[in-house]
């Protein structure tokens, strides 16, 4: 019995994957956020983050896992936004470009390291920038006077950033 | 070798893609199992599925357009669900049955 309840439950998870695999293929997607930063347990998300980012084994994996945590929080910077919640907002997508910043000192210490980075997370990190910027600029574009200020710090740490990896990548070539 | 790097990365996917495994469900499984409450075994492996569910319809919705290869898999799942269910439905009478026995 315990067999099939294991096999099964690898069922899922195969199933899982597929889902997400698929669809994400043909363009980029951000990933859900799941609860977003006003909800109360939110502080419990962020511990647990905190806890997987020292859990990763791999450097490569910890790139992946700070591309996604970026993915996430700008995102749900979006959401506040349409929430009203604006100063969450700001103050996510300053968050979540910070994420992207610790994806760049990774991504250094990776190749440092010697640690092979396959071109298919350097595609999808370009790819995730771009959607960024579209992101940024919908952010700006729809945000207050007062708030507009942020969100042109957050575009402009947001290339900086994807300037700095552009570099660590041609110095590596 | 080889194996401790593939088990490696697998530990670092589900980690970084599906870390409620390890953060709810695996302590929950082993909790309940440990107290046999077999019933919520059952249920928490639910719990999993539906949230599976919710969250690839959830990412259906999620501002893209679906296709013909989306709705198959979906298909499949829910046929899938189906027989879990029914299954699982076998495995609560056996062990019912079992503790009827018992007592």
């Amino acid at each position: 019995m315990s067999r099939r309840i294991t096999s099964l439950f690898f069922l899922v998870l195969l199933m899982r994957v597929m889902g997400t695999t698929v669809v994400v293929a043909s363009e980029y997607h951000f990933a859900w956020p799941g609860i977003l930063p006003d909800h109360p347990l939110y502080k419990i998300k962020v511990a647990r983050n905190k806890l997987i980012e020292k859990m990763i084994y791999s450097p490569v994996k910890r790139i992946e896992f700070d591309l996604l945590m970026a993915d996430k929080t700008l995102y749900a910077s979006k959401l506040l936004m349409e929430k009203g919640e604006n100063a969450l907002a700001r103050e996510t997508a300053l968050k979540g470009e910070n994420y992207f910043s610790i994806l760049i000192s990774d991504y250094r210490r990776a190749r440092e390291e010697n640690f092979l980075i396959p071109t298919v997370l350097d595609k999808k990190i370009a790819e995730a920038y771009k959607a960024h910027q579209e992101l940024i600029a919908y952010l700006i574009e729809h945000a207050t006077e007062t708030d507009k200020e942020t969100y042109k710090q957050v575009d402009y740490f947001s290339k900086n950033n994807y300037q700095s990896l552009r570099t660590i990548q041609q110095n590596q070539e | 070798m080889q194996i401790t790097q593939f088990l490696l990365s697998l530990y670092d996917t589900l980690l970084v893609y599906y870390p409620n495994i390890f953060f709810v469900l695996l302590p929950l499984l082993v909790i309940c199992s440990a107290y046999g409450l077999y019933r919520v075994v059952v249920f928490v492996f639910f719990i999993t599925v539906e949230e599976t569910r919710h969250h690839f319809t959830k990412t259906l919705t999620h501002g893209e357009k679906i296709n013909n290869t989306h709705i198959r898999i979906y298909k499949a799942w829910v046929l899938f669900l189906r027989k879990v269910k029914k299954r699982a439905n076998g495995i609560l009478l056996a062990i019912e049955k079992e503790v009827f026995v018992d007592e």
